[in-house]
């Protein structure tokens, strides 16, 4: 008898295996080859009237042929919510649609203005998402950019995606303009999103500043020049090159990496904020100073006259954000409630433009090259 | 429940088992507890939160100083007399049970959610109890086994979060004691769940094969369990922030994925992974458990169709009351403080009775 | 197969795709047209796309043309699509099928679709990272099924056993060629073997979702352009009771619909609380409701036909072939949908 109920068992145990894990629905795993894998993703919105607003998001992916050609391929789904954009998408195909490896999403200029918080919802929602995917606002139309061919690349998502990355090296890039940045930001009390601002500028795709958003509205939009300001005041151990220039002649150029430290302090009801930043780095071409390489007094003499410009040039930024933007363009709300307080119903940005604001500049020389010309 | 020597468990295992029966994949979403409450200093409601764990373990050294080879569950008969003592030891039972759906329930939805969509949750509850059984059939020693490698797991887990010092920033977690005494005492107490389980020490104890070795043993769990809670809860912070921590489920999971590993393309599969074998160990912890409890009430002949029935039963319920996480959170809401309280009345007059009659 | 000599396959010809194209050249005349999209392996591996075009009037004599120009051996079973311009819909579809298992090497599973104008113009159509459109055209169809609730139903050998069984009757995609190239843009409706009604994307989801069980779309409940809720759902097994008063029929659908909300801006705290979770989902099951009733009234009304298989269901019950005409019974019949919305997962949070 015993014998008997093993095999009944063993049977029993067997059957339950293979139904359940063999039974039911079938679990379609798809290969590469029957996936639509797009690169990049633009998010604009069509407007038909003051209620009535279409998403229209067009795709970007690489078409493999028989013969193992690539094409570049663009597809749009427009719809009333994001998903129904899905919907659209899939029946202008001939594949499963798949965005889990996408390396960019172009935000257009006007939804980005509009408010893009249902697209960081979806993207949040979906764990195979690329995180590291790059979020840029872009100038116009998101289409125009991916019908953009460029040479040696296969599509201009991967070439944008490049971009932002090679960035980091020039105008005090942090390169943190991604999805999970903007996740970390977007809500959090005196933080807030940036990203890189292209625009096609003579037929090539260009960085031409950054957006900066205000929760999930883009609020501002910043030239170079500013640019470079904010990225050398709001992030830390940056690189970028500054230069003292007298006439088309006469110049002379450094390449510096800069660490910023942030203190906090309130008298009364204001806020004062001191910011020391501490410049780095090498001479990469002079045609100003005369000996820099050898006599002391003069590297002394730039290194106060680099400090002195950068502290001009950060104090005019200032202003500008206090009475220009209004916004608190360094997140120093962060550090300010970091010290003083979270959830305390302040608006940073009111608090920020309202207060005192100081910029210690400290400039020193590693190098200055191999001798002068 | 005579055992010999040589598969009683060495003080290190029970150190393992009693670390895997407190922790699992819920520990993931312990931070999102506290966050409401207690903001920025979540981590310290968290660390605080094991003075629960603690008082269990002074109990227990209490009564296993004094009875070092019998569970509570014989002793409770004994002091409270047959009925009485199987009364309550049955609802012991119910409260210690009613941990069991929700665990399966929630590494169904993790694996579903960060994973792999399209796996239904009845193969997912299937697996878990094939292996948990197997495991829980082969008897304690294999448990500690078992646990010893979990054990492992959770610290392979741990290391790498560790990276993610360099991508947070302490501002996330100023100003320190900002949000007040009374606010993060209060937090704390969403710590509970994570925190329970400890009680099983008091079945656990008659195995270890030096019951000298006991309180360090117990200790050293209560004190790794908290070292990693408040850890988790910490890591949390640091690199989300409070204001970002309530827009996830399970925020150790978004700090995970923020893991830079060279030769690992996304961290988050790993950790599932390791999380489902954890998994395992949880359920097969509980099966033993539960098979412990009921042979203490009935000799149990046919072991096997027991644990199949018992296994049809906790998934049959985990799918239709705790199908989808907010109707689980929903039931957890009212069995939660329901099982902490009566375990904490329960141990506290079992120990007191012998602290009394030890007296007298 | 019996009696084929084993070619290399750098001689052949492969049939890709076939279409059937159909023009009124009189009273009772017809002329028909053939185009056939082929893939040519040449010795040097390059692959050589060919459309070739056979016209008559009648199949049979086509067929014989076509043997007579093609110089290689064609090697049919591999066609992936079978296109059936929108005037050969309408005229029937019967001498198609007949065509098709005249021959035992025919693939039965190619898909089929109803395209608006001549299938020729898809036929020869580059689209834009694939070798040849039935390719394109076939990969469409079959991914359709990700979305928009499409079945799988949509093949040549779907088509065989639909057209005669009492009680059901045949759909199939309607593909049009847009600004954006080939499209799927609804459903075509057939009554026997003739198309008689075409329903644009928006009633082809609900017409799928009546229709079929175990199919995957997206339904969406919306307040404002940014506050909406977007559901990824799945239907399970179509529940259909059917019963009669007196003469009168009368049906009750029974859908459900399980799954996880990928986008939500609109029901806050949904994972939170359970009462919000419930509203949603009273909510979703209303709206579907309505939709569905909406379509049924379009179903009585324009098409005049039963398109959800009700007939069969009833047939099942009642009895068979008693002469009813069930597209009648149908139309006249009380229909009832009850829908019930279970939500599953909720994503990673909410943002």
């Amino acid at each position: 008898m015993k014998k008997y109920k093993n095999i009944i068992f063993t049977i029993f145990l067997c059957s339950t295996f293979f139904i359940v894990f063999f039974g039911g629905e079938k679990m379609k795993s798809l290969g590469v080859e029957e996936l639509d894998i797009y690169a990049g993703a633009g998010v604009g919105i069509d407007k038909y009237g003051e209620a009535d607003i279409k998403y229209r998001v067009p795709g970007i992916l690489n078409g493999y042929k028989l013969d193992g050609s690539a094409e570049r391929v663009i597809s749009t789904g427009v719809g009333s919510t994001i998903g129904k954009t899905r919907e659209d998408r899939q029946k202008k195909i001939g594949n499963k649609l798949f965005f889990g490896l996408v390396k960019l999403y172009l935000i257009e200029e006007e939804y980005a203005k509009f408010g893009i918080r249902p697209i960081m919802d979806i993207t949040f929602k979906n764990p195979a998402v690329n995180n590291d995917l790059f979020l840029v606002v872009c100038k116009g139309r998101s289409e125009e950019y991916f019908m953009k061919d460029i040479s040696g690349y296969d599509n201009s998502a991967d070439y944008i995606s490049d971009m932002i990355k090679n960035s980091v090296n020039y105008n005090f890039f942090k390169g943190e303009y991604m999805f999970k940045n903007a996740v970390l930001s977007m809500d959090a009390e005196g933080k807030n999103v940036v990203s890189p601002y292209i625009e096609i500028l003579e037929d090539e795709i260009k960085i031409t500043g950054m957006g900066v958003f205000k929760k999930d509205k883009l609020a501002a939009i910043l030239d170079m020049k500013d640019t470079k300001i904010m990225n050398m005041l709001r992030e830390n151990k940056v690189k970028g090159i500054l230069t003292i220039q007298k006439d088309s002649k006469k110049y002379i150029n450094y390449e510096a990496e800069s660490k910023r430290k942030i203190t906090c302090e309130k008298i009364g009801d204001k806020y004062v904020f001191t910011i020391d930043l501490n410049l780095k780095g090498d001479i990469i071409n002079n045609e100003l100073y005369k000996d820099i390489a050898s006599k002391i007094e003069v590297t002394e003499k730039f290194e106060e006259d680099m400090a002195k410009q950068v502290k001009e040039m950060c104090s005019g930024f200032l202003e500008k954000m206090k009475h220009g933007y209004k916004v608190d363009l360094l997140q120093l709300g962060w550090v300010a409630a970091a010290k003083y307080g979270r959830d305390t119903g302040v608006d940073w940005d009111e608090v920020v433009s309202n207060s005192d604001i100081k910029v210690n500049v400290k400039v020193s020389i590693d190098s200055v090259g191999r001798g002068q010309y | 429940m005579q055992i010999e020597k040589k598969n009683l468990l060495t003080p290190n295992e029970v150190t393992f088992i009693l670390i895997g029966i407190m922790i699992d994949v819920t520990a993931t979403s312990l931070p999102n507890g506290m966050s409401p409450t207690s903001k920025q200093d979540g981590w310290i409601s968290a660390l605080l939160g094991a003075i629960y764990p603690l008082y269990i373990v002074f109990l227990a050294v209490y009564v296993s100083g004094k009875f070092p080879r019998e569970n509570i569950l014989v002793l409770s008969k004994r002091y409270l007399g047959k009925t009485l003592g199987n009364i309550l030891n049955f609802l012991f039972l119910l409260s210690f049970f009613s941990y069991f759906p929700p665990l399966i329930s929630t590494i169904g939805i993790i694996v579903r959610t960060e994973a792999i969509p399209f796996l239904s949750s009845i193969k997912i509850y299937v697996a878990l109890f094939f292996i948990g059984v197997y495991a829980a059939s082969k008897g304690i020693k294999v448990l500690g086994r078992l646990s010893t490698i979990t054990f492992w797991m959770i610290i392979a887990i741990m290391i790498p979060t560790i990276s993610i010092l360099k991508q947070g920033s302490y501002l996330n977690i100023s100003p320190v004691f900002g949000t007040g005494i009374v606010n993060i005492i209060k937090g704390s107490v969403y710590s509970a769940y994570d925190y329970s389980l400890m009680e099983l020490i008091f079945l656990i104890y008659p195995f270890i094969n030096d019951s000298s070795k006991i309180k360090s043993a117990a200790l050293k769990a209560t004190g790794f369990i908290a070292i990693i809670y408040t850890w988790i809860t910490f890591i949390t912070i640091y690199y989300m922030g409070k204001d970002i921590i309530p827009k996830t489920i399970w925020s150790f999971f978004t700090v995970t994925e923020a893991v830079q590993i060279d030769v690992v393309n996304n961290f988050r599969y790993v950790f599932t992974f390791f999380w489902i074998i954890i998994a395992f160990k949880s359920v097969a912890i509980f099966n033993y458990v539960c098979m412990f409890f009921l042979e203490n009430f009935k000799k149990i002949k046919d072991k096997k169709v027991i644990y199949v029935i018992m296994s049809v039963v906790v998934i049959m319920i985990a799918k239709t009351y705790y199908g989808d996480r907010v109707d689980m959170e929903e039931i957890i809401k009212y069995t939660l403080p329901i099982s902490v309280i009566y375990n904490l009345i329960y141990l506290t007059l079992i120990a007191s009775l012998i602290w009394i009659k030890k007296e007298a | 197969m019996m009696g084929q000599e084993r070619v290399p396959i750098e001689e052949v010809a492969t049939i890709s795709g076939i279409g059937y194209d159909i023009e009124r050249k009189g009273e009772n005349m017809m002329e028909y047209s053939i185009p056939i999209s082929t893939n040519i392996y040449k010795p040097s591996g390059m692959q050589v796309n060919l459309i070739f075009k056979e016209q008559g009037q009648s199949l049979g004599e086509i067929i014989q043309k076509r043997q007579e120009v093609m110089n290689k051996k064609f090697v049919q079973g591999h066609e992936r699509v079978v296109l059936v311009s929108e005037d050969y819909a309408r005229y029937g579809l019967k001498t198609i099928i007949e065509d098709r298992f005249r021959n035992a090497e025919v693939s039965d599973i190619a898909n089929m679709a109803v395209c608006k104008g001549k299938s020729e113009d898809y036929l020869k159509y580059k689209v834009a990272g694939y070798s040849n459109s039935s390719e394109f055209i076939q990969g469409s169809i079959e991914a359709s099924v990700n979305y928009n609730f499409f079945s799988d139903n949509y093949k040549l050998m779907d088509a065989f056993v639909r057209i005669g069984a009492e009680g059901r009757n045949l759909i199939l995609p309607y593909i049009e060629i847009t600004e954006e190239g080939i499209e799927i843009t609804g459903m075509a409706i057939f009554k026997e073997d003739k198309l008689i009604g075409l329903a644009n994307l928006k009633d082809s989801r609900i017409l799928n979702l009546l229709r079929d069980d175990n199919v995957k779309g997206i339904v969406s409940l919306q307040k404002s352009p940014k506050e909406y809720i977007d559901f990824e759902a799945k239907t399970g097994h179509r529940k259909v009771e059917c019963y009669k008063q007196g003469d009168k029929y009368g049906f009750n659908i029974d859908l459900s619909l399980e799954g996880a909300v990928i986008n939500n801006e609109m029901y806050v705290d949904m994972k939170k609380d359970v009462n919000k979770k419930k509203e949603f989902e009273k909510d979703m099951e209303e709206s579907i409701e309505k939709q569905c009733d909406d379509f049924i009234k379009i179903m009585k009304n324009d098409y005049k036909i039963d398109c959800l298989g009700l007939g069969r269901e009833a047939a099942a019950k009642y009895g068979r072939q008693k002469g009813t005409d069930w597209n009648e019974v149908v139309c006249s019949a009380d229909i009832k949908v009850n829908v019930k919305v279970k939500v599953d997962l909720q994503g990673r949070g909410d943002y």
